[in-house]
C-alpha cells in the first residue's frame, strides 16, 4: 500500500504508450483487431438470440423479428457486419504472419490497406444484397 | 551439484496467464474454422430474410444445416473465450479481480455456447 502510494507520489517514468506514439495504420488495425473481437463476442448474444427464439416459438420469434428489423436492430447488424469483416481480414493477416511471412514494414503496411479495403468492400457487398433482397 | 532440469521447463507455463501455446493454437484452429462458416451464415441469413417461423425452423434443423451452425457456434465461443480472457490478462492486474473476470467470461461464454447450440439440436428433432 505505502509502497504504491510512494511510487505514485514519484511520478516514475512510463514506458510511451498509445497517447504518445503518432498513429499509424497497423497500430490502428492492431488495436481494432481487440475492440472488434469484443464486440463481436457482444454480437454473438444476438445469434443466441434469433436460435433461441427460433426454438421457442411464435412469440418469441416475432420479438427478435421486429427488433432485427428496426432501426436500432440494423445499425447493430451493420455494426456487427463491418466489425467482423475487419476482424476477419486482419485475422488473416495474423495468419500469413504466423506462417512467417509479410513481417516486414512495408508489406505489413500494405497489408493494413488491403485489409481495410477488403472489410469496407465486403461490407458494402453484403448490404448491397441485403438491400437486393429486401 | 549440476543442475538437471532442462532450462524450457522453468519456462514453461510462467507467463502472464500460466499457460501459453494451447491457447495459441486453439485461438488458430477455430479462427480458421469460423472464417468460412461464419460467411455462410451470413448468406444463408441474407438468402432467409423473408422467410417466416416454420421456413427458418426447417433450414436451422436441417441436419447439414445444424452440423454447421453447432460447430461455428462452437468455435466462436472458444474463440471469444480466448480472446476476451487475453484482453483481461493484459488490462486487469489485480489476481483476485482477473480471476473473477476470467471465471465470468468462461462460464458466460460455455453457458451461451450450450443455450444456443441446444436449441440447434432442438430444431434438429422438431
Amino acid at each position: 500500500m505505502t509502497e504504491t502510494t510512494k511510487t505514485a507520489a514519484r511520478q516514475r517514468p512510463l514506458s510511451p504508450h498509445l497517447q504518445i506514439y503518432r498513429w499509424s495504420l497497423t497500430m490502428a488495425l492492431s488495436i481494432l483487431h481487440r475492440a472488434t473481437g469484443a464486440a463481436l463476442s457482444v454480437g454473438l448474444l444476438m445469434i443466441v438470440w434469433w436460435l433461441v427464439a427460433a426454438a421457442g416459438g411464435e412469440a418469441s420469434y416475432a420479438t427478435f423479428r421486429a427488433f432485427a428489423a428496426s432501426p436500432i436492430g440494423l445499425l447493430l447488424m451493420l455494426g456487427f457486419s463491418g466489425a467482423f469483416y475487419l476482424h476477419l481480414a486482419n485475422g488473416i493477416r495474423h495468419l500469413i504472419w504466423d506462417a512467417g511471412c509479410g513481417l516486414e514494414k512495408e508489406a505489413a503496411d500494405k497489408s493494413a490497406k488491403v485489409a481495410v479495403i477488403a472489410a469496407i468492400v465486403m461490407t458494402v457487398v453484403t448490404w448491397l444484397l441485403v438491400v437486393a433482397y429486401w | 551439484m549440476t543442475n538437471f532440469r532442462n532450462p524450457l521447463k522453468l519456462a514453461r507455463n510462467h507467463g502472464a496467464s500460466g499457460t501459453g501455446t494451447g491457447h495459441f493454437i486453439t485461438q488458430r484452429v477455430t479462427a480458421i474454422i469460423i472464417a468460412p462458416l461464419a460467411i455462410w451464415l451470413i448468406i444463408g441469413i441474407i438468402s432467409h430474410m423473408h422467410a417466416d417461423l416454420t421456413a427458418m425452423r426447417a433450414w436451422i434443423g436441417h441436419p447439414v444445416n445444424a452440423g454447421l451452425l453447432s460447430l461455428l457456434l462452437i468455435a466462436s465461443f472458444w474463440h471469444a473465450a480466448i480472446g476476451l480472457g487475453e484482453i483481461i490478462q493484459d488490462y486487469v492486474h489485480c489476481a483476485t479481480k482477473k480471476l473473477a473476470a476470467l471465471l465470468a467470461v468462461n462460464v458466460l461464454c460455455g453457458l451461451l455456447g450450450l443455450v444456443s447450440t441446444l436449441a440447434v439440436v432442438k430444431l434438429l428433432l422438431v
